[in-house]
C-alpha cells in the first residue's frame, strides 16, 4: 500500500543522507523504533509530500506520488504537536478535510475516537489526551489510504499514554487502515505494530516482526532500540543481553550489589567479571549469585 | 493569490485615474493672506461660481516662492494662480515670458495697480505699520525711528523676513530709507524675531511684547476680536507692500483662473477684503472699519539676498 | 527562472530604495557646502544624545516603579497615552502649558522636555521586559549572598544590550523628530537637521533648495547610522511574571508620573481651546476649528489617507504572509525607511518623483506612508503567529494551498493583523513629517493643518485640533491586549 524505494534525503547542512526502502502492506501498522535524530520524522514527510526527497520513489496504494503535491496524496497525518487548528471545532476539524463533507460520518467518527460529547469544542478547550484523539480523528475523516503517526503520545502521562495507544490500535484495525507509526518508545511498537523497523542514522537497519527484531537483533542499534540493555566490552566484543532474560544457574559468577523494584519485577545490580549490569532477579546486596546469561549477543564493539 | 490582489491593483488605478482627471478645478499659491482670509475669499467665489473647487496651497512668501522654484525645476509647477507678497518673482516670470496677460478692463481700478499692461495685478493694499499694545505701552510712538529709543527695549518684535513676505518689504524699505544700522540699532534695542505675522499679532496681543513692527490686516482682525491694540501709522509713512496675483502661462485652466481674479477685482470681491480689514483698490469702496479714510503709504520693496543674508546673520536666522 | 527570480529581486529592491539612491546623488553633490552647516549638525547630536539619555533614565526608572508596584493595565495605558500623542502636539500643549505657568518653552530646555514626556513611554516599553528578567537574576543573586555594590554587577552587563538597543532606538527617533523642533526649537532658533531642511527646502534665498536640503538629509542619515548598526543586539530572554507583593508606594509614583506628563501635555491645550485669552470668558474653540475648511480638509484627507495606508498595508502583509522568506526580505528592505528619519523619505521622493503627474497629489503622500509604515505591517505578520505548520497540516489531510491558508492559516493571523492596523493607523492619522514635505494643496493633513494654524496664529484652533488629535491617539490604546 505504501512503497517507498530507494528514498533518498541529503539532511541540512551535511549532517547525513536518509537512505530507506520500505514496503508496507495494505491494513498493516509498521513501527518505526530509533532514536532521536535518526530520521524517522523525516521519513514521515518525505511520504507526505511536505519534503521532497533527492532521489527514489513513494508509492500510495501503487501510484507514483512522489512528485505529487501533498494534498493530493491520500494520507491522514498525526504530527507530533498536533497541529490542531485553533479556531476551529473538533467536528469542524473533521469536516474541513473530508472529501465529502458529511456530518454523521464524521459524528461516528468522533464517536469511535470517544470524543462525541466534545464535538463542538476547539482546541483550546480540550484536554491533553482529547486533543490526541481529534489529531486521530481528523486523520481517519479524510478517508487516507496511509495514515502516519508521529510520536503521537510522546507529550502525554504515563496513564492517558497506555490507555490512548491500545485505544488507537483498536481504531486502526477497525478502520482496516495501513499505518506507518514512529516512535521511540518499544513497549509502544510491541503493542501497536504488525511489524517494526529500526532506523539508524538515515537508515533502516532491521526490519521484521516485533518478536523477532526483540529476541533476534541483527545488529547493536536493534538491540538497543528495544531498550532494558546490558552492554559489556570484552576482547573487542560487546556482550548484550537484556534484563530479563538473565536466569539463575548458570556458569558466570556474580555479586548483587543493589537491589530496585520496577513495576512488578525486582532487579538488581550485579558486579559481573567484565563489569556491572542490571537483572532480574529476587536477591538481596551482598549475595553472590551464579548466572545463565543466554541468548547472549554478540557485536563488534565500537568504541 | 492572485484571487486578493488583482482587486486591489484594478481599485488601486481606478482610483488614480479619478484623482488625476480633470474637473473643474485651480489651484492657488497663495501668501500674505492669512488662512481665514483666503478661506472667505473662496467662500465669496463659490456664491458666484461654485462648480469651481479652489485648492489653496498657502505660507509664508520665502516658503510659496521656494516651493514654485522646486517645482519649475522639476518642470512640473502646480499653481493656475500665483498671489504673493513683493514683486521682484514676478518680475522674473515675466521675464520669462510665465505670465499670462489678462486685459485690464476693471471699472474704478487704477492704473498703478495694473503692472505690465496687465501681466499681473494689485487686489488689495497691505500695508506694514507699528502695531502696540496698550496694556504694556502708553507713550506710542509716531516714528519708525522711535523703535530704537530705549524706552521700548526688549519690547519690539518683527516677523522674520526669510519666511514672511510683509516683513522682507518692510526690511528692503526700512533699510533702505534709515541703513542697515537703523536694524542693528534695533538689535541692540532687544528687537525679537518671530517666524511669521499671525503668531506675532498673538503674542502681541497676549503681552509678550510691546510693540511690533507688522502688517496692517491682521492687527484690525485682533482688534475687532478685543484684542488691546492700536495702530500706529508712522508720521514717515506706513510701508505699502506689493501683493501681486498672476496668472502663469502652465496654467491648464487659465479661463477659471481669471474667473477668480475678475472674482476678486469685483465689488463682492474687494468688500471681502475690506471685512478682512485690507484696503482696496477699487475706488468707490470704503476702506476697513475704524482705519484712516487716506492712509499715507510709502511703495516698499523687498530686501537684497544680500541684506537679507546681513539681517539673518545679525539675528542668528538660518536658511 | 534561475536567474529571473535574483534579477527580478535585485531590480524590485532598486526601485524600493529609489527614493534613498535619488537623495543619495543629489545630496553627495552638495555635501561640501553643507559643512558650514556643521554646528547644526552637533545641536542634533547633542540633543538627541541627551534626550535619549534622559529618556533611558526615566524609562528605566518607570519600569522598575511598574514591576515593583505590580502596574496593571490601565497604569500602564495611562503611561503610555503620551507615547501615542502626536510628538508635535505634545510640543503644542507643553507650550501652552508652561505659559499658563508664565514660563517659556521655547529652545533647548522645552526641547528636552517634550521629547521626554513623548518618548519615555518608548523606552519604558522597550525596557520593561528586559528589566523583569534582569530582576530576577538580582534576585537569584541576592539569595546566594550577594550584597552591595557588587549587585550591580549582576544587574548592568546583562541589561547592557537592552539599554543599547533601546537607545538605539529612540537615538533614531529622536534625531528624525521634526514636529516638537519645530513647535519649540525655530521660534528661539534652535535648528536641528529636520527643521534646518525644512528650512533650506522652503529658502528663497537658496539657489539650489533642493539639493541643500538633500545633502542635510544626509547628514541625518549619517548621525543615524551608528545607531542603525547596533541592530538587535540579543537580548535577555523575557522570563514569567514573578508573583510579588505590589508596592503601593511604586504605583503612586507611577501614577503621579502619568498625571503629571498628561498635564503638562493636556492643560495647556484644554485653557487654550476652551477660554477666550482676552476675556477670559468659557468660549470653547472646537467649533471654530472645524469650520476651518482647511481643518475638515486635513481630517478627511488624513481618515482617507490613513484608511487606505492601513488597510493596503496589512492586506499586503497577509497576502506575502505564505512566502515567509520574500516577507523577510521586502521588511530587510523597507526597514530603512521606518528607522531613518522621515526627512530622508520626504526629499528622496521630492527628488524622485517632482517630474512625474504623482506630484503635487494626494498619492505622493500615500506612497510616502506605504514606505515608512510598511514594516510595522509586515514585522507583526512576520512575528505572530506560527500558521506554516497549521497550513501543512491542512494541505496533509488534502487541502489545495490556497483553500488552507484561507481556512486555516489566515484566521489565527487576524489577531496580528488587527494589532498591526491599530497600530498603523493613529501613526498615519496624525504623521507630521512626511505631510509637511509632500502635501499637495488640498490635499492636507491633519498635522499640516495644526501646524498651518499654528503658524498662522490659530491658537486656539490649533488647541482644539491637537486635543481632538490626542483623542484619536488614544483610541490605539484599544488595540492593546
Amino acid at each position: 500500500m505504501l512503497g517507498l524505494v530507494s528514498l533518498t534525503k541529503r539532511f541540512p547542512g551535511g549532517q547525513g543522507v536518509l537512505e530507506v526502502s520500505l514496503e508496507v502492506a495494505k491494513g498493516e501498522v509498521f513501527a518505526l523504533l530509533g532514536a532521536s535524530g535518526s530520521g524517522k520524522s523525516t521519513l514521515l514527510n518525505l511520504a507526505a509530500g511536505l519534503l521532497p526527497p533527492d532521489q527514489g520513489q513513494v508509492f500510495i496504494a501503487g501510484q507514483d506520488v512522489t512528485r505529487l503535491a501533498p494534498e493530493r496524496r491520500r494520507v491522514g497525518y498525526v504530527f507530533q504537536d498536533l497541529r490542531l487548528w485553533p479556531h476551529l471545532s473538533a467536528l469542524e476539524h473533521l469536516l474541513l478535510v473530508m472529501p465529502r463533507p458529511d456530518r454523521k460520518r464524521a459524528l461516528d467518527l468522533l464517536e469511535q475516537t470517544g470524543l462525541l460529547e466534545h464535538a463542538a469544542k476547539r482546541p483550546g478547550q480540550l484536554s491533553g489526551g482529547q486533543r490526541q484523539r481529534v489529531a486521530l480523528a481528523r486523520a481517519l475523516a479524510r478517508e487516507p489510504q496511509v495514515i502516519l503517526l508521529d510520536e503521537p503520545y510522546s507529550a502525554l502521562d504515563p496513564v492517558l499514554r497506555e490507555r490512548l495507544r491500545l485505544d488507537v490500535r483498536t481504531v486502526l484495525k477497525e478502520a482496516g487502515v495501513t499505518a506507518l507509526h514512529v516512535t521511540h518508545d518499544p513497549e509502544e511498537a510491541m503493542l501497536l505494530a504488525d511489524r517494526v523497523g529500526v532506523m539508524s542514522r538515515g537508515r533502516l537497519v532491521q526490519v521484521g516482526t516485533p518478536e523477532a527484531v526483540y529476541w533476534h537483533p541483527t545488529n547493536l542499534e536493534s538491540f538497543l532500540a528495544f531498550g532494558r540493555a546490558n552492554l559489556l566490552y570484552r576482547d573487542g566484543e560487546a556482550l548484550a543481553f537484556r534484563q530479563e532474560w538473565v536466569r539463575e544457574g548458570g556458569e558466570l559468577e556474580g555479586r548483587v550489589l543493589e537491589r530496585r523494584s520496577l513495576r512488578g519485577e525486582v532487579i538488581c545490580r550485579v558486579q559481573l567479571p567484565w563489569g556491572e549490569a542490571w537483572v532480574c532477579l529476587e536477591r538481596n546486596p551482598g549475595e553472590t549469585v551464579r548466572l545463565d546469561l543466554q541468548p547472549l549477543l554478540r557485536y563488534p564493539a565500537q568504541p | 493569490m492572485n484571487r486578493f490582489v488583482l482587486p486591489w491593483i484594478a481599485g488601486f488605478i481606478f482610483l488614480l485615474g479619478t484623482a488625476l482627471a480633470q474637473k473643474d478645478q485651480i489651484t492657488l499659491y497663495v501668501a500674505g493672506a492669512q488662512l481665514p482670509d483666503v478661506e472667505a475669499l473662496v467662500r465669496g467665489f463659490n456664491r458666484k461660481h461654485p462648480e469651481i473647487t479652489v485648492q489653496v496651497f498657502r505660507s509664508g512668501a520665502g516658503e510659496v516662492v521656494a516651493k514654485l522654484r522646486a517645482e519649475l525645476e522639476a518642470g512640473n509647477p502646480q499653481p493656475d494662480l500665483v498671489w504673493l507678497v513683493g514683486e521682484g518673482f514676478f518680475r522674473e516670470l515675466s521675464q520669462k515670458n510665465l505670465l499670462r496677460r489678462v486685459p485690464p478692463t476693471f471699472s474704478g481700478l487704477a492704473a498703478q495697480y495694473v503692472y505690465e499692461g496687465g501681466r499681473y495685478y494689485e487686489v488689495r493694499l497691505l500695508h506694514s505699520i507699528i502695531a502696540v499694545n496698550t496694556r504694556r505701552v502708553s507713550t506710542l510712538p509716531t516714528s519708525w525711528r522711535d523703535l530704537t529709543q530705549d524706552r521700548f527695549k526688549n519690547q519690539v518684535v518683527m516677523a522674520d523676513p526669510n519666511f514672511s513676505g510683509p516683513a522682507l518689504v518692510a526690511l528692503g524699505f526700512l533699510s533702505d530709507r534709515l541703513g542697515l544700522g537703523y536694524f542693528e540699532a534695533l538689535k541692540a534695542n532687544g528687537l525679537a524675531v518671530e517666524q511669521s505675522n499671525p503668531v506675532l499679532q498673538q503674542k502681541l496681543s497676549r503681552g509678550e511684547y510691546g510693540l511690533a513692527i507688522t502688517n496692517d490686516y491682521g492687527v484690525r482682525q485682533e482688534i475687532a476680536k478685543g484684542a488691546p491694540l492700536t495702530i500706529v501709522y508712522p508720521r514717515d509713512g506706513a510701508i505699502l507692500a506689493p501683493t501681486p496675483i498672476g496668472i502663469p502661462t502652465w496654467s491648464k485652466r487659465p479661463d477659471l483662473a481669471e474667473k477668480f481674479l475678475r472674482f476678486l477685482l469685483s465689488e463682492e470681491g474687494q468688500r471681502i477684503f475690506v471685512e478682512r480689514g485690507y484696503y482696496p483698490v477699487i475706488s468707490g469702496i470704503p476702506g476697513p472699519a475704524g482705519a484712516p479714510a487716506r492712509l499715507p503709504s510709502l511703495r516698499g520693496q523687498e530686501a537684497s539676498s544680500e541684506v537679507l543674508e546681513r539681517f539673518n546673520s545679525l539675528f542668528g536666522l538660518r536658511r | 527562472m534561475r536567474i529571473a527570480g535574483p534579477l527580478f529581486g535585485g531590480l524590485a529592491a532598486l526601485l524600493l530604495l529609489a527614493p534613498l539612491l535619488a537623495l543619495l546623488l543629489r545630496g553627495l553633490a552638495h555635501l561640501a557646502g553643507s559643512f558650514g552647516d556643521w554646528d547644526v549638525a552637533l545641536t542634533s547630536l547633542l540633543l538627541a544624545g541627551g534626550g535619549t539619555l534622559l529618556s533611558l533614565l526615566a524609562g528605566l526608572g518607570l519600569a522598575y516603579l511598574s514591576i515593583v508596584g505590580g502596574a496593571g493595565r490601565w497604569l500602564e495605558g495611562l503611561i503610555l497615552l503620551s507615547y501615542l500623542v502626536p510628538p508635535f502636539v505634545t510640543g503644542i500643549g507643553l507650550l501652552f502649558t508652561l505659559q499658563t505657568f508664565g514660563l517659556k518653552a521655547y529652545g533647548v530646555p522645552g526641547i528636552l522636555l517634550a521629547w521626554l514626556l513623548h518618548y519615555t513611554p518608548l523606552a519604558y516599553l522597550l525596557l520593561k521586559p528586559q528589566l523583569r528578567s534582569v530582576l530576577l537574576l538580582l534576585h537569584a543573586a541576592e539569595v546566594h549572598g550577594v550584597r552591595g555594590i557588587r549587585r550591580l554587577k549582576v544587574l548592568f552587563p546583562p541589561l547592557a544590550p537592552a539599554l543599547l538597543v533601546a537607545g538605539g532606538t529612540v537615538y533614531i527617533a529622536l534625531l528624525g523628530n521634526f514636529g516638537v523642533p519645530a513647535v519649540l526649537g525655530v521660534p528661539d532658533r534652535v535648528y536641528v537637521l529636520p527643521t534646518l531642511a525644512y528650512a533650506r527646502l522652503t529658502s528663497s534665498l537658496s539657489p539650489d533648495p533642493l539639493g541643500q536640503a538633500a545633502a542635510l538629509a544626509l547628514w541625518l542619515g549619517l548621525l543615524a547610522l551608528p545607531a542603525l548598526l547596533l541592530g538587535q543586539a540579543p537580548m535577555v530572554e523575557a522570563a514569567a511574571e514573578r508573583e510579588r507583593e505590589p508596592r503601593l508606594w511604586a504605583r503612586g509614583l507611577l501614577l503621579g508620573y502619568g498625571l503629571a506628563a498628561l498635564g503638562l501635555s493636556t492643560l495647556g491645550l484644554l485653557r487654550e481651546a476652551l477660554q477666550n485669552p482676552y476675556s477670559g470668558a468659557l468660549e470653547p474653540a472646537f467649533r471654530a476649528a472645524w469650520e476651518l475648511p482647511l481643518v475638515r480638509q486635513g481630517l478627511q484627507n488624513s481618515l482617507l489617507l490613513a484608511g487606505v495606508t492601513t488597510v493596503l498595508l496589512v492586506t499586503l502583509a497577509l497576502a506575502l504572509r505564505p512566502f515567509p522568506g520574500l516577507l523577510r526580505s521586502l521588511r530587510g528592505l523597507l526597514d530603512v525607511y521606518y528607522l531613518l528619519p522621515g526627512t530622508l523619505l520626504g526629499i528622496g521622493l521630492i527628488l524622485l518623483l517632482a517630474p512625474t503627474p504623482l506630484y503635487g497629489t494626494p498619492w505622493l503622500l500615500l506612497l510616502a506612508y506605504l514606505l515608512h509604515l510598511s514594516p510595522l505591517a509586515l514585522r507583526a505578520l512576520e512575528s505572530g503567529a506560527r500558521v506554516e505548520g497549521l497550513v501543512l497540516a491542512a494541505r496533509t489531510h488534502g487541502l489545495a494551498a490556497p483553500r488552507a491558508w484561507l481556512r486555516v492559516g489566515y484566521p489565527p493571523l487576524l489577531a496580528p493583523a488587527f494589532a498591526a492596523g491599530f497600530l498603523i493607523f493613529p501613526l498615519a492619522l496624525s504623521e507630521l513629517t512626511l505631510s509637511a514635505l509632500l502635501y499637495a494643496p488640498g490635499a492636507e493633513t491633519l498635522g499640516v493643518a495644526v501646524l498651518s494654524a499654528l503658524n498662522g496664529g490659530l491658537y486656539r484652533e490649533a488647541a482644539a485640533i491637537g486635543l481632538a488629535l490626542m483623542g484619536f491617539s488614544a483610541l490605539a490604546l484599544l488595540g492593546r491586549r
